[in-house]
């Protein structure tokens, strides 16, 4: 499609702005995790934390607390799916604790060590203070604002403390629920109590919180408590999602195996012919696996051997090699269907980014994430208004975007994520359908709906029912191919990028710390940035020479290999308009004709030449060589015959003066190999010379009997006129009705069959024996169909050319 | 891949080529090299023994073409020996006997030149 001039056409800047207006209105009102609100930092948590363990008198030595921060994707379901969306985020806000911090002491195990909850050396000692000093595993769940909801002390406590009696053991319950609860705990009534080793106590609140059930439960042992749990039950039991992801699973392993065959198919292919670049991939492939590290580092607080070293080798290594092979394999067969499109890409690659055709590409990718920006805006609150629409998600890890650096971690994230669907979804399968069909609907379309089912896309914010996530894969992905057919990869690139970012960026803004509200804005700056370049870019009057220079080398090559291709076609075309396009309708003649040219095309020629009434000039040739030049020196001839066979009556004297032609004009090293004959239908003759081609094959009626016809005659191009003269013999024979003339030229009587057997001359004269009463066209179709069935499925290596001549 | 093989032997001023295999378009240029280097070296009497082809395209048979006349011009001449009969059929059909010396072996054409 042709690109548009203008930078930015009105409707994208029209349809950008209402996307950009809707998302920033809406986000706050649509995306669940808008509603979190947070502590300032991972320091208030751990004070939190360590004044909570205080409370319940254990003083952690030598711990090294971990932070995460979760969602309760059973929680995020109820409440999401029994109340409207707008009620369902203050209900998350303040009552029900979707989100939650989990805080996990455990003692430093050293780098080479892993931690076995159940195998550890407990150490615990009663300090003078009444503190339990401990040296194990102990959890804890925080709500956003840091209040308690579940404690464990996993540790094997096997010092024996002074046994205590039921009364004083829930005195310490209820003095840690008063604690901990608060005032409202008086609205609590205690249900149950165990005792082994340990006591159990439970109580259940008098009234429900939107419909759940809260319940606390505390088990204590000795004077210290084990176990704290405050629990949120839902009236009945939710609908199981565990089957749908399922499905999810299989088909996302389906499609991923279904790529990676394809994409290492096609690595294979392009390796071999040298046609792939691992440039522009090893640079964003690089970036990616740094960026991962860098990501990591300011988030690990593991120590361990699997959790420290794993993800620094193995991980990054993973992205390099993956997203190497992805990118080659986009980057080359996106190369050969619209290498225009990678320019500005392999500009930015090259770091030449103050340019106008690199500005142009930015604009719309800015563009496009405004656009999908307000999709996901507008079709978060069109489900939430109009479906049972509800969200949900395996108690899913959302640490990354809490801690450490969540800026860098949301940019690193996409950028991974965004090369493997772009290249993959977009650039790949785009490029490869492209070049299957031309409808480009048809193509945006099967490359949207893969993108549809495919539920790699967004694990971040799990939408149910299914079908509504389906849909919404399929519109951004209509979206996405149909910039990458507008515009171009850089384009595509940033679109996506910027959108992956925002959508997960824009929530930090409202999540009441000051830390994360400036988070969420370094996109925006970024932005900002882009923007200026942008600018700056379009100020720049030149396109840099984008061709030269920045286009990998491997190109030239695939170009090489494109331009052979095209020749070829030209070849064939020639050729195939060479060919008569009807067969003169002569009395008393039948002619059948079959000509299949081979892939790589040969130099058959046949022709007829009306020379009068009662006279039709049949000429059959072979031009030695293959391809264009064949299919040039078959030009050749054909003109000089056409000029010379109504001149001369004689099949001899044109042929002589043919060869003198073609001797003068042709190189070395070229011939052709011709029949040309002249049947007489008054005169009832038939008067042909051969000049160096396979026989006339003669079924005579008279005789009962085949027969080949073979004067003496040298091919064409490969004497001068001496010999050639010398040599040129005309033959004349009697036509009667019934008799049959067959011309043909080697790809026939050579064709071969997978033990590489000839077709041979033998079974061309038997099965024409056989088949004599046939009319000129049974036969052809007959010796066709013999010859296929011979042949089987062995790639034809030659033209093929049988002409058929029957005497009614 | 050895498709096509040209092997070269020599008898004081007379070459012989021993040819095997394939020669078609893809291969010919293989001969072509090695009669080309035998004219360098002002070598013009070629026997050339097609014992061991087992096909020949036309592609194959232009690289005699190109090459005899500058060695007739030095006196000297490409023979070709030891055709199986359906390689001689195609050089029979195009008419090559009328222009080459086609021999039955590589010792006549040998005697020949001496």
């Amino acid at each position: 499609m042709e690109n548009n001039n203008r930078v930015l056409e009105k409707w994208l800047i029209i349809v950008s702005i209402i996307g950009l207006a809707s998302f920033i209105v809406l986000y706050r009102h649509v995306s669940p995790h808008s509603s979190i609100k947070l502590l300032e930092s991972k320091q208030d948590i751990l004070q939190a934390s360590s004044s909570i363990l205080h409370k319940l008198k254990y003083e952690p030595t030598e711990y090294k607390p971990r932070i995460g921060f979760y969602q309760d994707g059973k929680k995020l379901q109820y409440v999401t799916s029994h109340f409207p969306f707008s009620e369902a985020q203050k209900i998350m806000q303040n009552d029900i604790p979707v989100y939650f911090w989990n805080v996990s002491y455990r003692k430093s195990a050293g780098l080479f060590n892993t931690v076995d909850k159940s195998q550890e050396d407990v150490e615990v000692s009663i300090g003078p203070d009444g503190l339990q000093k401990i040296t194990g595993n102990l959890r804890m769940r925080l709500s956003q604002d840091g209040k308690l909801i579940e404690f464990d002390n996993w540790s094997k406590i096997t010092v024996s403390s002074d046994t205590t009696a039921q009364a004083d053991a829930r005195q310490i319950a209820e003095d840690a629920a008063q604690t901990f609860v608060g005032p409202s705990f008086s609205n609590y009534e205690l249900q149950q109590i165990y005792q082994d080793s340990t006591y159990t106590f439970k109580w259940l609140a008098d009234s429900t919180l939107w419909g759940m059930k809260v319940g606390i439960e505390i088990v204590v042992q000795g004077t210290h408590i084990i176990r704290y749990h405050h629990s949120y039950i839902p009236p009945e039991e939710l609908n199981k999602l565990q089957s749908e992801n399922d499905v999810i699973a299989i088909l996302e392993v389906l499609l991923m195996l279904i790529y990676t065959i394809a994409v290492a198919f096609i690595i294979v292919q392009r390796l071999r012919r040298d046609e792939v670049s691992i440039r522009n991939g090893l640079r964003l492939s690089i970036i990616a696996g740094f960026g991962f590290v860098l990501n990591f580092w300011t988030m690990t607080n593991d120590d361990t051997l699997a959790g420290f070293i794993i993800p620094l080798i193995f991980i990054p290594t993973f992205i390099i090699l993956s997203l190497l092979a992805i990118i080659g394999a986009a980057e080359s067969t996106s190369r050969d269907i619209w290498p225009e499109k990678l320019r500005s890409y392999d500009a930015i690659i090259r770091i030449r980014i103050l340019n106008r055709s690199v500005a142009r590409s930015l604009a719309r990718g800015i563009g496009l994430t405004f656009i999908l920006l307000g999709i996901f805006a507008c079709y978060h609150w069109i489900v939430q208004h109009f479906t049972g629409v509800f969200y949900s998600i395996e108690n899913e890890n959302i640490t990354s975007i809490v801690l450490g650096i969540p800026a860098l971690s949301i940019i690193v994230t996409s950028f991974s994520a965004v090369c493997y669907n772009e290249f993959i979804f977009r650039i790949f399968t785009l490029s490869f359908l492209r070049r299957r069909l031309d409808s480009q609907w048809a193509i945006v379309i099967i490359a949207s709906i893969i993108w549809g089912i495919n539920f790699l896309g967004d694990q971040y914010l799990l939408v149910f029912p299914i079908q509504l996530r389906i849909i919404y894969n399929f519109l951004i992905g209509i979206v996405l191919c149909l910039f990458l057919i507008r515009y171009d990869v850089l384009t595509l690139l940033v679109g996506s990028l910027g959108f992956a970012v925002f959508s997960k960026s824009q929530a930090m803004l409202y999540w009441g710390s000051t830390f994360h509200f400036w988070q969420g804005l370094l996109p925006w700056l970024a932005l900002l940035g882009l923007i200026i370049i942008v600018w700056i870019g379009l100020r720049r009057a030149m396109n840099i020479d984008l061709l030269s220079d920045l286009t990998p080398p491997y190109v030239s090559r695939m170009n090489e290999r494109e331009r052979m291709k095209r020749e070829l076609e030209i070849a064939r075309k020639v050729q195939i308009s060479f060919l008569p396009k009807t067969i003169p309708e002569i009395p008393l003649l039948d002619i059948a004709t079959l000509c299949i040219p081979a892939t790589e095309i040969g130099g058959d020629y046949y022709d007829f030449i009306r020379l009068n009434e009662h006279q039709l000039g049949i000429v059959i040739g072979d031009v030695s060589g293959k391809g264009i030049s064949a299919a040039f020196h078959m030009t050749l001839a054909k003109g000089f015959l056409k000029s010379q066979a109504r001149r001369d009556n004689s099949p001899r004297e044109v042929m002589k003066r043919l060869n003198e032609l073609f001797y003068e004009n042709v190189e070395r090293g070229t011939f052709i190999s011709m029949i040309y004959g002249i049947f007489d239908v008054r005169e009832k003759t038939f008067t042909f010379t051969r000049a160096g081609h396979n026989p006339v094959i003669i079924r005579s009626i008279a005789f009962d009997n085949i027969e080949d016809l073979c004067p003496d005659g040298i091919a064409l191009g490969l004497t001068g006129s001496d010999i050639f003269d010398h040599h040129m013999e005309e033959q004349t024979i009697g036509i009667r009705t019934g008799d049959i003339f067959i011309l043909y030229t080697d790809g026939i009587s050579e064709a071969m069959n997978n033990q590489k057997d000839e077709f041979g001359e033998d079974r061309l004269h038997k099965i024409i024996q056989s088949q004599h009463r046939a009319s000129a066209e049974e036969l052809v179709n007959y010796i066709h169909e013999k010859i296929n069935s011979f042949v089987g499925k062995t790639p034809q290596h030659d033209d093929m050319t049988l002409l058929v001549i029957k005497i009614l | 891949m050895a498709l096509f093989e040209v092997n070269r032997k020599e008898d004081s001023e007379i070459a012989v080529l021993n040819i095997k295999g394939y020669l078609d378009a893809h291969t010919a240029p293989k001969l072509e090299e090695e009669i080309q280097s035998l004219m360098n070296e002002q070598k013009y009497k070629i026997v050339v023994n097609f014992s061991e082809l087992t096909y020949i395209s036309s592609a194959g048979l232009g690289v005699f073409m190109g090459f005899i006349e500058p060695i007739r011009e030095n006196a000297g001449d490409i023979k070709l020996t030891n055709m199986t009969p359906k390689i001689f059929r195609v050089f029979d059909l195009l008419g090559f006997p009328s222009l080459y010396d086609i021999l039955d072996l590589e010792e006549d054409a040998i005697a020949k030149f001496k």
